[in-house]
């Protein structure tokens, strides 16, 4: 009858899972939709449905994949709920040749914190590595369009701090494993000073119990450990946005003041290296 | 004026352009004669990441590599085809390259290379898509054989029977793919050189070689190891018989720590070119 025709329901029952379901289960249908030739239907039924669905998983794996592995850590610790999500994303958003995978995967990043957010019930942990993974993303995306040029970015800065590494997963397609990470992190307010190197997957799976959270710097690309009580001091900062009423704050819940300007000079450093935006002179 | 294939120069062996290994190809520039892009990677309305496209065509031959005209289709995408044909001018290839399959119809893209049904009308669709191309594009296409795992059973021509008839009416190039035949011979169990000799091998413009790997009793075209040996052994055999202009090693994912193994497959190529 019409080729267009033909390779529309061939197109459509390897992308759409809803309207494979209604061929397999009712092919006529899913033939109503078409225009096609008792022939034509003939022929799409005699193509075994085990290859149909093989084809369409390994085109609908393949999108996953690509999404997944720019999201490493949240779809490894949270596999379930974020495969959940990744499944609702590609359903309401196909692949299409004028977006690139990367659009796809900020895209991605987007839909899933806003799920997320949306979605009370969901672990708090998740929601601040999807946070972490879609920011360090949206920065290394602005980044290598900004310094596209400078081929020696990678080379020099290779290991030394996450940025690096961040770049990675995108240009390499491939997930990072845990244990190539290597954290130069600041463990604050304890001793702010203190540098460690995390590299091994158990430590991480450990600091993840512990409830750290990551931050990442968008002006010198390093990335921070921090524990809960800074984690929690950065939301409120985030919400109070002027650093007189922090120190006033600060004030009521530290006495001692050699603690309070240990807090204030983690603040001044993350206000340096553009972890959190606000002008010092507020003070 | 529709293009002649045989007009287009020997341009050497090289690699598929990845960004992951962007900064290694360009530190070793020397020794890969030609460089494949994806065309996709520069035609998209944000900007792409990487190195640009101007600095790869001062250093490298470069031939462009599409994955999505979907050459089957009775409607090509005409806004594709304009950014298709705004690359080719801006980086003056000597040819064209993409695949014969398909990938989209309106409204969908597949996001993936799916097989053609080998019959009549798709030919002559073809046939007319490819002339209009080459006319277009003002240089020869060459379309590449997939892997597929399954046929369609509306196919009244072989592969062979098809391409044959699509040279004849075109001139248009192929791209053979010889870790896809190698692939497609092993899982559906027919022989590869067989297949070879009867391809129009004056119109073999273009070959890639791969790694495949094995699961569950299939291959797979993976592009993530290093090419083996039944590859090889083609590439042997089909370098008895024609002339392309570029071998070019897909390699696209774990890439091995040492780029030198991939100079060593690319080295090894131009050594059959030459």
């Amino acid at each position: 009858m019409s080729l267009a025709e033909k390779q529309a329901f061939l197109c459509r029952l390897y992308t759409d899972r809803v309207f494979r379901s209604l061929f397999f289960s009712d092919a006529n249908r899913a033939f109503n939709f078409y225009k096609l030739s008792d022939e034509e239907k003939n022929n799409l039924l005699k193509i075994p449905s085990s290859e149909i669905l093989s084809f369409s998983s390994g085109v609908s794996s393949k999108n996953k994949e690509l999404i997944a592995m720019n999201f490493p850590k949240t779809s490894n610790y949270f596999g379930v709920t974020f495969s959940f999500y990744l499944n609702r994303y590609l359903d309401l958003f196909k692949f299409n040749k004028y977006m690139t995978v990367k659009q796809h995967v900020i895209n991605f990043g987007d839909f899933l914190l806003s799920c997320l957010l949306s979605d009370k019930a969901e672990n708090d942990l998740m929601i601040e590595l999807a946070d972490y993974e879609y920011t360090k993303l949206v920065v290394a995306q602005q980044y290598i369009a900004n310094v596209t040029h400078n081929q020696n970015y990678i080379g020099k800065t290779d290991q030394k701090n996450l940025a690096a590494c961040s770049l990675k997963p995108l240009a390499k397609k491939k997930p990072m494993q845990a244990d190539e990470y290597v954290f130069s992190a600041n463990f604050l307010i304890k001793d702010y000073s203190y540098n460690f190197n995390l590299s091994s997957l158990d430590k991480i799976k450990q600091s993840l119990k512990d409830k750290y959270t990551f931050l990442f710097s968008s002006k010198n690309f390093q990335s921070y450990l921090i524990n809960s009580t800074t984690s929690s001091l950065l939301t409120f900062i985030r919400e109070t946005r002027s650093l007189s009423k922090i120190s006033r704050a600060l004030k009521r819940s530290y006495q001692s003041p050699e603690q309070m300007d240990n807090l204030l000079e983690i603040l001044y450093r993350f206000i340096d290296e553009e972890v959190i935006l606000m002008e010092k002179s507020n003070s | 004026m529709t293009p002649l294939c045989h007009k287009v120069p020997t341009l050497g062996s090289g690699i598929g352009y990845r960004a992951a290994i962007s900064h290694s190809i360009l530190k070793h520039k020397n020794e890969i004669e030609v460089l494949e892009v994806i065309t996709e990677h520069y035609i998209n309305e944000k900007k792409s990441s990487g190195v640009p496209i101007e600095q790869l065509c001062e250093n490298f031959r470069v031939v462009p590599h599409g994955l999505n005209l979907s050459i089957c289709s009775p409607h090509l995408d005409k806004s594709y085809i304009e950014k298709v044909y705004e690359f080719i001018k801006k980086i003056k290839p000597h040819y064209y390259t993409d695949h014969l399959a398909l990938t989209s119809c309106p409204g969908i893209d597949i996001g993936h290379l799916s097989p053609i049904i080998y019959d009549y009308d798709t030919l002559n669709i073809v046939i007319d898509n490819v002339n209009r191309l080459q006319d277009y594009f003002g240089i020869p296409l060459a379309l590449e054989n997939i892997t597929y795992n399954f046929s369609h059973s509306d196919n009244c021509l072989i592969y062979s029977e098809f391409v044959n008839n699509l040279v004849d009416k075109t001139d248009c190039g192929l791209l053979l793919d010889l870790t896809n035949l190698y692939i497609n011979a092993f899982n559906h169990e027919f022989d590869a050189t067989d297949f070879i000799n009867h391809l129009p091998l004056n119109n073999i413009l273009h070959i890639h070689i791969a790694g495949e790997y094995e699961l569950n009793g299939k291959l797979i075209d993976g592009h993530c190891c290093a090419v083996q040996k039944g590859t090889w052994d083609l590439l042997s055999y089909l370098m008895q018989k024609a002339k392309p202009a570029a071998i070019i090693l897909e390699h696209d994912a774990d890439f091995p720590n040492n780029f030198r193994e991939l100079l060593d497959t690319v080295v090894r190529a131009k050594t059959y070119l030459n």
